[in-house]
């Protein structure tokens, strides 16, 4: 009895290692770096056109602006330590942290410090921040702590432990994002893209054709639900991780394309590179020909 | 390492959802933490139900006005020609203001009065798009569905200037 506790515990504990602090692949957490570091310096990029929202001449006094977040929310102290008057170039030394972080030459404070003044942005004004500045928020977290600018494994415990509840952590995200749809009577009755499609404020195309095809439209509005919904048991099976990670890969594209997110897609999409192994890359390599030989070079 | 490991997983994946008891119980414990990192947040991206589009348009009056009265919509009006990546987080920030009737009253109304000394009275008017169901659009055959949109007025906030700000914000009350 005590020897089948004892097994149980030894296997639970190896279990629990194996999974936390299993091998990351380098092109992995390369390709997550550019991806992210690209989109997210795009998306910052464009704060310089409204960085009035971040100055003394902002909307929101910066005495009120922690009280801007529902409490639920609200953080005990903000990360926005720098005086009104110093916006301008805490943006631009956030978008050379970011620079550095997109082509891999930084360093582990210099990342925590460029996700610092990314959520010292979004607490000096609380209102203006959307749902991609929290992606941002999360992944930026996870890879602030990893050695991203290592061209070769092994990498270390904190490494390996960020990478993994970054996978986590994107399929709670999941989770959550489709459980909530259920809430949602045009989910269930399968109209909600045409909402989407025929809000103007959201889509970059005119969909009003779409009216002709309801049955379509409410198979993608219930297929993405279930995409959501069961993202985590089928992405942590090495038989079914490729089928959702391409449906993934072509649900976030359509939001690109017919949503005009592109930089949301891509800070989406970017962590889906940390799923694939080392094993995997090399037969994907082999797979893709000898002409895509010298990008995946580094993962040997 | 496994103790964050433990505390961090079981923290982003009970505390998306506030209402239940678990988290009513548990918050304390987590709370201070993931707020800190700003990543407690409720994951609802189109739910329960995609939004309807939304404008504010304010007036001003003024008799220093050559009519009397300036008007502005907030965010600036964009259809599919006009797209521009500011745009969205532009509405973000008008809608997330509009949420809580305070934030216009202390923050909006006070601000929109400072702007010029000469104005007197300010009216905000929230304006949101109804779209016909896709059953109503789809069955019928003699109207486009853009022809059958509406907009709607939703909510008016009307105050004079000089507005006396309270200055108290109270997060939870919202419309």
């Amino acid at each position: 009895m005590m020897s089948t506790v004892r097994n149980w515990i030894l296997q639970s504990r190896q279990g629990w290692e194996k999974f936390w602090w299993a091998d990351v692949d380098p092109l992995s957490l390369k390709m997550t770096r550019i991806v992210l570091g690209t989109a997210a310096t795009f998306l910052y990029t464009l704060r310089f056109w409204q960085l009035n929202w971040y100055d003394e001449r902002s909307l929101i006094p910066k005495s009120s602006a922690l009280d801007l977040m529902n409490a639920y929310q609200k953080p005990l102290f903000s990360w926005n330590f720098w005086p009104d008057s110093w916006a301008i170039g805490i943006q631009i030394v956030f978008l050379f942290l970011l620079i550095l972080f997109t082509l891999g030459y930084t360093r582990r404070p210099l990342m925590i410090l460029m996700w610092t003044l990314h959520v010292g942005f979004m607490h000096r004004n609380f209102a203006a921040a959307m749902g991609v500045d929290t992606m941002v928020t999360v992944f930026m977290f996870y890879l602030s702590f990893c050695e991203v600018w290592k061209k070769r494994g092994p990498f270390d415990l904190l490494t390996r432990t960020m990478v993994r509840m970054a996978q986590v952590h994107l399929s709670v995200i999941y989770f959550y994002t489709g459980v909530e749809k259920l809430r949602g009577a045009s989910w269930w009755e399968g109209s909600s893209l045409w909402f989407v499609f025929n809000n103007q404020q959201m889509t970059s195309f005119n969909m009003e054709w779409t009216v002709h095809m309801p049955s379509i439209l409410a198979l993608i509005a219930h297929l993405t639900v279930l995409f959501e919904i069961f993202f985590i048991p089928l992405v942590f099976n090495s038989k079914t991780k490729f089928y959702i990670l391409t449906v993934g890969l072509f649900f976030h594209l359509g939001i690109a394309l017919v949503l005009g997110l592109w930089a949301f897609s891509a800070i989406m999409l970017a962590p889906y590179f940390l799923f694939v192994t080392s094993d995997e890359w090399k037969i994907l390599r082999q797979r893709l020909g000898h002409r895509w030989q010298s990008v995946f070079q580094s993962s040997c | 390492m496994s103790l964050w490991i433990l505390y961090h997983l079981v923290g982003i994946l009970i505390m998306p959802s506030p209402q239940s008891i678990l988290v009513k119980n548990w918050a304390w414990f987590f709370r201070p933490y993931l707020n800190a990192l700003t990543i407690n947040t409720t994951w609802n991206l189109f739910s329960p139900d995609p939004a309807t589009a939304g404008f504010m348009n304010v007036q001003m009056v003024s008799q220093e006005f050559e009519t009397g009265v300036k008007e502005f919509t907030w965010p600036r009006m964009a259809d599919q020609k006009d797209r521009d990546p500011r745009f969205a987080r532009e509405l973000y920030f008008m809608r997330y203001m509009v949420m809580n009737e305070n934030h216009i009253k202390n923050i909006v109304i006070p601000e929109i009065c400072k702007q010029d000394k000469s104005i007197q009275e300010v009216s905000l008017r929230f304006y949101t798009t109804v779209i016909p169901s896709l059953e109503v659009a789809s069955t019928d055959r003699w109207n486009r569905a853009s022809s059958m949109k509406r907009l709607v007025e939703f909510k008016l906030w009307q105050d004079m200037c000089p507005y006396e700000s309270q200055n108290i914000l109270d997060p939870e009350e919202e419309i």
